[in-house]
Protein backbone atom coordinates (compact mmCIF):
# COMPACT_ATOMS: atom_id res chain seq x y z
CA UNK A 1 0.00 0.00 0.00
CA UNK A 2 0.92 3.51 -1.33
CA UNK A 3 1.81 6.22 1.83
CA UNK A 4 -0.26 8.34 0.68
CA UNK A 5 -3.33 5.60 1.02
CA UNK A 6 -2.25 4.96 4.41
CA UNK A 7 -2.73 8.63 5.21
CA UNK A 8 -5.51 9.00 3.27
CA UNK A 9 -7.58 6.01 5.54
CA UNK A 10 -5.65 7.29 8.92
CA UNK A 11 -6.92 10.81 8.29
CA UNK A 12 -10.62 9.54 8.05
CA UNK A 13 -9.91 7.70 11.10
CA UNK A 14 -8.57 10.85 12.58
CA UNK A 15 -12.00 12.47 11.19
CA UNK A 16 -14.33 9.62 13.37
CA UNK A 17 -11.93 9.67 16.67
CA UNK A 18 -10.99 13.06 16.90
CA UNK A 19 -13.94 14.88 15.87
CA UNK A 20 -12.53 18.64 17.37
CA UNK A 21 -10.03 18.13 14.71
CA UNK A 22 -10.76 18.94 10.86
CA UNK A 23 -9.00 16.07 8.98
CA UNK A 24 -9.06 17.71 5.61
CA UNK A 25 -6.87 20.56 6.88
CA UNK A 26 -4.45 18.13 9.28
CA UNK A 27 -0.76 18.76 8.92
CA UNK A 28 0.79 15.59 9.32
CA UNK A 29 4.10 16.52 10.61
CA UNK A 30 2.70 18.61 13.53
CA UNK A 31 2.63 17.64 17.39
CA UNK A 32 0.31 15.13 18.28
CA UNK A 33 -0.50 16.29 21.85
CA UNK A 34 0.34 19.94 21.42
CA UNK A 35 -0.73 21.15 17.80
CA UNK A 36 -4.06 18.22 17.55
CA UNK A 37 -5.13 17.46 21.53
CA UNK A 38 -4.10 13.86 21.22
CA UNK A 39 -3.69 12.11 24.50
CA UNK A 40 -3.35 8.32 25.56
CA UNK A 41 -7.00 7.22 25.27
CA UNK A 42 -7.41 9.00 21.93
CA UNK A 43 -4.16 7.73 20.52
CA UNK A 44 -5.42 4.25 21.38
CA UNK A 45 -8.82 4.47 20.07
CA UNK A 46 -7.42 5.31 17.20
CA UNK A 47 -4.40 2.83 16.84
CA UNK A 48 -7.79 0.38 17.61
CA UNK A 49 -9.13 1.36 14.63
CA UNK A 50 -6.42 1.46 12.07
CA UNK A 51 -5.20 -2.16 13.38
CA UNK A 52 -9.39 -3.31 12.00
CA UNK A 53 -8.57 -0.54 8.71
CA UNK A 54 -4.89 -1.76 7.39
CA UNK A 55 -5.25 -5.75 8.92
CA UNK A 56 -2.06 -5.20 11.29
CA UNK A 57 -0.93 -5.23 14.83
CA UNK A 58 0.28 -2.85 17.03
CA UNK A 59 2.14 -4.35 19.96
CA UNK A 60 1.13 -3.53 23.93
CA UNK A 61 4.42 -1.13 24.18
CA UNK A 62 3.52 0.56 20.82
CA UNK A 63 0.27 2.05 22.56
CA UNK A 64 2.25 4.71 24.46
CA UNK A 65 2.00 8.60 23.28
CA UNK A 66 5.55 9.29 23.74
CA UNK A 67 6.16 6.70 20.82
CA UNK A 68 5.05 9.33 18.21
CA UNK A 69 5.93 12.96 17.72
CA UNK A 70 3.25 13.23 15.05
CA UNK A 71 0.31 11.38 12.87
CA UNK A 72 3.34 10.78 10.35
CA UNK A 73 5.26 8.61 13.02
CA UNK A 74 2.23 6.52 12.88
CA UNK A 75 1.70 6.77 9.64
CA UNK A 76 5.71 5.67 9.15
CA UNK A 77 4.23 2.43 11.58
CA UNK A 78 1.67 0.92 9.84
CA UNK A 79 3.93 1.56 6.45
CA UNK A 80 6.54 -0.66 7.94
CA UNK A 81 4.11 -3.64 9.78
CA UNK A 82 2.55 -3.48 5.78
CA UNK A 83 5.71 -4.29 4.30
CA UNK B 1 -8.30 44.81 41.29
CA UNK B 2 -7.03 43.79 37.97
CA UNK B 3 -8.66 43.20 34.91
CA UNK B 4 -7.17 40.13 34.54
CA UNK B 5 -4.29 38.39 36.74
CA UNK B 6 -3.18 34.93 36.46
CA UNK B 7 -0.76 33.03 39.08
CA UNK B 8 1.89 31.07 37.32
CA UNK B 9 0.97 27.39 36.83
CA UNK B 10 3.73 24.49 35.38
CA UNK B 11 1.46 21.40 33.66
CA UNK B 12 2.58 18.63 36.25
CA UNK B 13 4.37 15.97 35.62
CA UNK B 14 1.99 14.33 38.05
CA UNK B 15 -1.23 14.18 37.13
CA UNK B 16 -2.97 11.39 38.87
CA UNK B 17 -4.92 13.01 41.60
CA UNK B 18 -5.99 16.54 41.87
CA UNK B 19 -3.86 17.14 44.69
CA UNK B 20 -1.04 15.90 43.25
CA UNK B 21 -1.82 18.23 39.74
CA UNK B 22 -2.27 21.07 41.84
CA UNK B 23 0.55 20.89 44.42
CA UNK B 24 3.28 20.49 41.10
CA UNK B 25 1.07 23.14 38.97
CA UNK B 26 2.21 25.59 41.83
CA UNK B 27 5.87 24.54 42.55
CA UNK B 28 6.88 23.42 38.94
CA UNK B 29 10.43 23.02 38.34
CA UNK B 30 11.15 25.17 42.01
CA UNK B 31 14.61 23.92 42.68
CA UNK B 32 14.01 24.55 46.59
CA UNK B 33 10.84 22.69 46.24
CA UNK B 34 12.04 19.60 44.78
CA UNK B 35 14.26 19.56 47.95
CA UNK B 36 10.96 18.52 49.91
CA UNK B 37 9.41 16.65 46.62
CA UNK B 38 12.18 14.52 46.24
CA UNK B 39 12.36 13.75 49.40
CA UNK B 40 9.10 12.68 49.94
CA UNK B 41 6.48 10.55 47.25
CA UNK B 42 8.53 7.62 47.81
CA UNK B 43 5.82 5.35 49.48
CA UNK B 44 3.12 3.51 47.69
CA UNK B 45 0.16 2.79 49.52
CA UNK B 46 -3.26 1.45 48.21
CA UNK B 47 -7.01 0.17 50.04
CA UNK B 48 -10.28 -0.13 48.71
CA UNK B 49 -13.23 2.40 49.31
CA UNK B 50 -16.48 2.96 47.95
CA UNK B 51 -16.04 5.98 45.52
CA UNK B 52 -17.81 9.16 46.78
CA UNK B 53 -19.45 9.99 43.69
CA UNK B 54 -21.48 6.39 43.11
CA UNK B 55 -20.63 4.21 46.49
CA UNK B 56 -19.06 1.35 43.47
CA UNK B 57 -15.79 -0.39 44.92
CA UNK B 58 -12.24 1.31 44.11
CA UNK B 59 -8.87 0.56 44.27
CA UNK B 60 -7.60 3.68 46.17
CA UNK B 61 -3.65 4.24 45.02
CA UNK B 62 -1.72 6.86 45.86
CA UNK B 63 1.53 7.86 46.99
CA UNK B 64 2.42 9.10 50.39
CA UNK B 65 1.77 12.21 51.13
CA UNK B 66 -1.53 12.64 49.60
CA UNK B 67 -3.92 15.47 49.64
CA UNK B 68 -2.30 16.27 52.79
CA UNK B 69 0.23 17.40 51.12
CA UNK B 70 -1.19 20.82 50.30
CA UNK B 71 -1.84 21.45 53.93
CA UNK B 72 2.09 20.49 54.84
CA UNK B 73 4.27 21.17 52.30
CA UNK B 74 6.39 23.49 53.73
CA UNK B 75 7.01 25.21 50.17
CA UNK B 76 3.22 26.36 50.63
CA UNK B 77 1.26 28.23 52.71
CA UNK B 78 -2.02 27.11 53.84
CA UNK B 79 -5.10 28.80 54.68
CA UNK B 80 -8.30 26.75 55.12
CA UNK B 81 -11.33 29.79 55.17
CA UNK B 82 -15.08 28.00 55.29
CA UNK B 83 -18.03 29.06 53.72
CA UNK B 84 -19.89 31.83 56.44
CA UNK B 85 -15.81 33.01 56.63
CA UNK B 86 -16.27 33.82 52.57
CA UNK B 87 -19.48 35.27 52.85
CA UNK B 88 -19.08 37.42 56.31
CA UNK B 89 -15.68 38.72 54.09
CA UNK B 90 -16.76 39.05 50.18
CA UNK B 91 -20.43 38.62 50.18
CA UNK B 92 -20.20 36.17 47.53
CA UNK B 93 -17.50 33.54 46.51
CA UNK B 94 -16.50 34.89 43.35
CA UNK B 95 -15.19 38.20 44.82
CA UNK B 96 -13.99 36.27 47.40
CA UNK B 97 -11.49 33.79 44.74
CA UNK B 98 -11.08 37.19 42.56
CA UNK B 99 -9.34 39.00 45.86
CA UNK B 100 -7.40 35.85 46.74
CA UNK B 101 -5.69 35.68 43.31
CA UNK B 102 -4.91 39.68 43.31
CA UNK B 103 -3.38 38.68 47.15
CA UNK B 104 -1.21 35.78 45.21
CA UNK B 105 -3.53 33.01 46.60
CA UNK B 106 -4.50 29.91 44.40
CA UNK B 107 -8.16 28.71 45.48
CA UNK B 108 -8.90 25.00 45.79
CA UNK B 109 -11.83 23.10 46.75
CA UNK B 110 -15.25 20.91 45.91
CA UNK B 111 -17.54 22.26 43.45
CA UNK B 112 -20.65 20.59 42.05
CA UNK B 113 -19.01 20.14 38.39
CA UNK B 114 -21.99 18.40 36.86
CA UNK B 115 -23.70 21.53 37.76
CA UNK B 116 -20.74 23.49 36.28
CA UNK B 117 -21.04 21.78 32.91
CA UNK B 118 -24.61 21.43 32.57
CA UNK B 119 -27.00 23.88 34.05
CA UNK B 120 -30.28 21.74 34.39
CA UNK B 121 -31.86 20.42 37.04
CA UNK B 122 -30.77 17.20 37.88
CA UNK B 123 -30.31 14.98 41.01
CA UNK B 124 -26.99 14.19 40.01
CA UNK B 125 -24.21 15.92 41.78
CA UNK B 126 -20.46 15.34 40.99
CA UNK B 127 -18.20 16.89 43.69
CA UNK B 128 -14.81 17.24 42.92
CA UNK B 129 -11.28 19.36 43.41
CA UNK B 130 -11.32 22.55 41.08
CA UNK B 131 -7.98 24.17 41.03
CA UNK B 132 -7.95 28.01 40.47
CA UNK B 133 -5.20 30.31 39.70
CA UNK B 134 -6.31 33.11 37.94
CA UNK B 135 -9.39 35.62 36.51
CA UNK B 136 -10.53 37.58 34.05
CA UNK B 137 -12.96 40.62 34.32
CA UNK B 138 -13.40 41.36 31.16
CA UNK B 139 -14.77 37.84 29.92
CA UNK B 140 -16.06 36.67 33.43
CA UNK B 141 -13.82 33.85 33.49
CA UNK B 142 -11.56 32.10 36.15
CA UNK B 143 -8.87 30.21 35.32
CA UNK B 144 -8.74 26.51 36.93
CA UNK B 145 -6.79 23.23 36.39
CA UNK B 146 -9.07 19.87 36.15
CA UNK B 147 -9.77 16.73 34.38
CA UNK B 148 -13.38 17.31 34.08
CA UNK B 149 -13.76 19.36 31.31
CA UNK B 150 -11.62 17.85 28.83
CA UNK B 151 -10.59 14.08 28.94
CA UNK B 152 -7.23 14.68 30.65
CA UNK B 153 -5.60 17.23 33.27
CA UNK B 154 -6.00 21.16 31.27
CA UNK B 155 -5.82 24.73 32.22
CA UNK B 156 -8.89 26.34 30.74
CA UNK B 157 -11.36 28.86 31.72
CA UNK B 158 -14.90 28.49 33.37
CA UNK B 159 -17.41 31.31 33.63
CA UNK B 160 -17.59 33.21 36.94
CA UNK B 161 -21.42 32.38 37.22
CA UNK B 162 -20.93 28.63 36.54
CA UNK B 163 -17.91 28.42 39.29
CA UNK B 164 -20.54 30.09 41.69
CA UNK B 165 -23.22 27.23 40.36
CA UNK B 166 -20.70 25.03 41.36
CA UNK B 167 -19.79 26.50 44.81
CA UNK B 168 -23.30 27.13 46.01
CA UNK B 169 -24.97 23.62 44.94
CA UNK B 170 -22.71 21.37 47.59
CA UNK B 171 -24.06 21.04 50.79
CA UNK B 172 -20.96 20.84 54.06
CA UNK B 173 -22.02 17.35 54.15
CA UNK B 174 -21.23 17.07 50.27
CA UNK B 175 -18.02 18.53 50.38
CA UNK B 176 -15.88 15.66 50.74
CA UNK B 177 -12.31 18.09 50.79
CA UNK B 178 -14.01 19.18 54.17
CA UNK B 179 -16.04 17.13 55.74
CA UNK B 180 -13.86 14.20 56.81
CA UNK B 181 -11.50 16.28 58.57
CA UNK B 182 -13.37 19.48 59.39
CA UNK B 183 -16.18 18.11 61.02
CA UNK B 184 -18.83 18.63 58.30
CA UNK B 185 -18.07 22.38 57.53
CA UNK B 186 -17.94 23.84 54.20
CA UNK B 187 -14.94 25.88 52.45
CA UNK B 188 -12.24 26.60 49.93
CA UNK B 189 -8.38 26.04 50.79
CA UNK B 190 -6.31 29.00 50.32
CA UNK B 191 -2.48 28.42 48.83
CA UNK B 192 0.08 30.53 48.48
CA UNK B 193 3.74 29.91 47.14
CA UNK B 194 6.79 29.75 49.62
CA UNK B 195 9.67 29.49 47.93
CA UNK B 196 12.08 32.07 48.41
CA UNK B 197 13.76 30.73 51.38
CA UNK B 198 15.33 26.88 51.71
CA UNK B 199 13.01 25.73 54.57
CA UNK B 200 13.74 22.09 53.56
CA UNK B 201 16.77 20.38 52.91
CA UNK B 202 16.85 17.17 51.11
CA UNK B 203 16.57 14.65 53.57
CA UNK B 204 18.49 11.43 52.67
CA UNK B 205 17.68 10.04 56.19
CA UNK B 206 14.26 9.93 55.38
CA UNK B 207 14.69 9.00 51.47
CA UNK B 208 16.59 5.44 52.67
CA UNK B 209 14.81 5.04 54.88
CA UNK B 210 10.86 5.37 53.48
CA UNK B 211 12.76 3.40 50.09
CA UNK B 212 13.45 0.62 52.57
CA UNK B 213 9.76 1.13 53.82
CA UNK B 214 8.65 0.68 50.28
CA UNK B 215 10.47 -2.39 49.72
CA UNK B 216 9.49 -4.32 52.74
CA UNK B 217 6.04 -2.74 52.60
CA UNK B 218 6.38 -1.68 55.65
CA UNK B 219 3.27 0.51 57.41
CA UNK B 220 4.62 3.94 56.88
CA UNK B 221 1.05 5.58 58.26
CA UNK B 222 2.24 4.31 61.60
CA UNK B 223 4.77 7.39 61.78
CA UNK B 224 1.70 9.94 61.80
CA UNK B 225 -0.58 7.72 64.07
CA UNK B 226 -0.94 10.59 66.57
CA UNK B 227 -2.64 12.60 63.65
CA UNK B 228 -4.50 10.51 61.89
CA UNK B 229 -5.28 6.99 62.02
CA UNK B 230 -8.45 6.06 60.66
CA UNK B 231 -7.49 3.28 58.45
CA UNK B 232 -5.66 -0.15 59.22
CA UNK B 233 -6.45 -1.81 55.62
CA UNK B 234 -3.76 -0.34 53.51
CA UNK B 235 -1.09 -1.90 51.43
CA UNK B 236 2.31 -0.42 51.45
CA UNK B 237 5.06 -0.31 48.66
CA UNK B 238 5.56 -2.85 46.59
CA UNK B 239 3.25 -4.99 47.84
CA UNK B 240 0.79 -2.41 45.72
CA UNK B 241 2.05 -4.49 43.19
CA UNK B 242 -0.26 -7.58 44.11
CA UNK B 243 -3.07 -5.47 45.21
CA UNK B 244 -3.20 -3.81 42.02
CA UNK B 245 -3.08 -7.52 39.49
CA UNK B 246 -5.51 -8.79 41.97
CA UNK B 247 -7.82 -5.82 41.50
CA UNK B 248 -7.23 -5.92 37.64
CA UNK B 249 -8.29 -9.63 37.46
CA UNK B 250 -11.70 -7.93 39.66
CA UNK B 251 -12.64 -5.36 37.34
CA UNK B 252 -12.46 -7.26 34.03
CA UNK B 253 -14.05 -10.32 35.28
CA UNK B 254 -17.00 -8.16 37.17
CA UNK B 255 -20.32 -9.42 35.26
CA UNK B 256 -20.11 -5.58 34.39
CA UNK B 257 -16.34 -5.55 33.42
CA UNK B 258 -14.78 -2.27 34.76
CA UNK B 259 -11.90 -0.20 33.54
CA UNK B 260 -11.21 1.98 35.95
CA UNK B 261 -7.19 3.01 35.04
CA UNK B 262 -6.54 5.32 37.93
CA UNK B 263 -4.68 2.45 40.20
CA UNK B 264 -2.76 1.85 37.75
CA UNK B 265 -1.78 5.62 36.45
CA UNK B 266 -1.08 6.78 39.91
CA UNK B 267 1.41 3.75 40.09
CA UNK B 268 2.91 4.32 36.66
CA UNK B 269 3.17 8.33 37.82
CA UNK B 270 5.01 7.16 41.24
CA UNK B 271 7.60 5.70 38.56
CA UNK B 272 7.83 8.92 36.68
CA UNK B 273 8.86 10.59 39.68
CA UNK B 274 11.02 8.16 41.02
CA UNK B 275 12.95 7.72 37.79
CA UNK B 276 13.14 11.85 38.25
CA UNK B 277 14.28 11.15 41.68
CA UNK B 278 16.89 9.02 40.70
CA UNK B 279 18.19 11.58 38.29
CA UNK B 280 17.69 14.26 40.74
CA UNK B 281 20.15 12.09 43.63
CA UNK B 282 23.03 11.41 40.78
CA UNK B 283 22.91 14.88 39.62
CA UNK B 284 23.80 15.85 43.42
CA UNK B 285 25.97 13.73 44.46
CA UNK B 286 23.88 11.43 46.83
CA UNK B 287 23.86 8.66 45.00
CA UNK B 288 26.98 7.98 42.30
CA UNK B 289 25.99 8.67 38.17
CA UNK B 290 25.11 5.23 37.35
CA UNK B 291 23.49 5.36 33.36
CA UNK B 292 23.15 1.60 33.69
CA UNK B 293 21.14 2.36 36.59
CA UNK B 294 18.89 4.97 34.92
CA UNK B 295 18.20 2.67 31.79
CA UNK B 296 16.77 -0.04 34.23
CA UNK B 297 14.53 1.91 36.02
CA UNK B 298 13.09 3.21 32.47
CA UNK B 299 12.41 -0.06 31.92
CA UNK B 300 10.48 0.01 34.91
CA UNK B 301 8.51 3.06 33.73
CA UNK B 302 7.94 1.53 30.43
CA UNK B 303 6.27 -1.40 32.25
CA UNK B 304 3.82 0.63 33.80
CA UNK B 305 2.82 2.59 31.46
CA UNK B 306 2.49 -0.18 28.58
CA UNK B 307 0.09 -1.86 31.93
CA UNK B 308 -1.89 0.95 32.06
CA UNK B 309 -2.38 1.59 28.41
CA UNK B 310 -3.40 -2.15 27.87
CA UNK B 311 -6.01 -1.73 30.18
CA UNK B 312 -7.40 1.27 28.16
CA UNK B 313 -6.73 -1.15 24.82
CA UNK B 314 -9.32 -4.19 26.46
CA UNK B 315 -11.62 -1.14 27.42
CA UNK B 316 -11.81 -0.35 23.74
CA UNK B 317 -11.44 -3.62 22.35
CA UNK B 318 -13.04 -5.85 25.13
CA UNK B 319 -10.40 -8.44 24.89
CA UNK B 320 -10.16 -8.87 28.48
CA UNK B 321 -8.09 -12.13 28.32
CA UNK B 322 -5.68 -9.74 27.46
CA UNK B 323 -5.70 -8.65 30.85
CA UNK B 324 -3.27 -11.80 31.53
CA UNK B 325 -0.41 -9.46 30.09
CA UNK B 326 -0.99 -6.45 32.33
CA UNK B 327 -0.06 -9.06 35.65
CA UNK B 328 3.03 -10.31 33.37
CA UNK B 329 3.94 -6.57 32.55
CA UNK B 330 3.27 -6.10 36.49
CA UNK B 331 5.79 -8.68 37.41
CA UNK B 332 8.37 -7.59 35.47
CA UNK B 333 8.41 -4.26 37.00
CA UNK B 334 8.24 -5.02 40.28
CA UNK B 335 11.19 -7.60 39.73
CA UNK B 336 12.99 -4.94 38.24
CA UNK B 337 12.42 -2.17 40.76
CA UNK B 338 13.22 -4.38 43.60
CA UNK B 339 16.38 -4.64 42.19
CA UNK B 340 17.56 -1.39 41.27
CA UNK B 341 15.50 0.25 44.98
CA UNK B 342 17.53 -2.04 46.80
CA UNK B 343 20.79 -0.97 45.59
CA UNK B 344 19.44 2.85 45.64
CA UNK B 345 19.50 2.67 49.71
CA UNK B 346 22.80 0.50 49.86
CA UNK B 347 24.48 3.59 47.85
CA UNK B 348 22.25 6.16 50.30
Amino acid sequence: MEKTEIKDKLLEIIGEELPDVDAASVDTTASLADDYGVDSVSLIRMIVDAEAAFDVKFDDRELALNKYESFDDVIDTIEKKLQ
Amino acid sequence: MANKMVLPVKYPAITSWQWHATLFSILGDDENAKRWIYSNYIQLRCYEIPEYTSGDEILLCDMMPGSSALKECPYLIFSLITRPQIEAYCGDVIAFIVKTIDLGGYVYGAFDEARMICNASVDFKFSHELFIYGYNMEEEVFYVGDFTFKDKYSYTTVKFDDVKRGFDNLTAGEDHVFKDDYKGTRGLYVIQKNVDSRYYEIDTHLIKRTIEEYLTGKDTKSHFRMMRNRFDDTVFGVNVYDSLKARVDKQLHAEEPDFDIRALHIAYDHKVLMYDRLKYLMANEIIPFDQNMLDKYAEVVDDMLTARNLLVRISVTGEIEAGDRIASYLDSAKETEVEILTKVAEAI
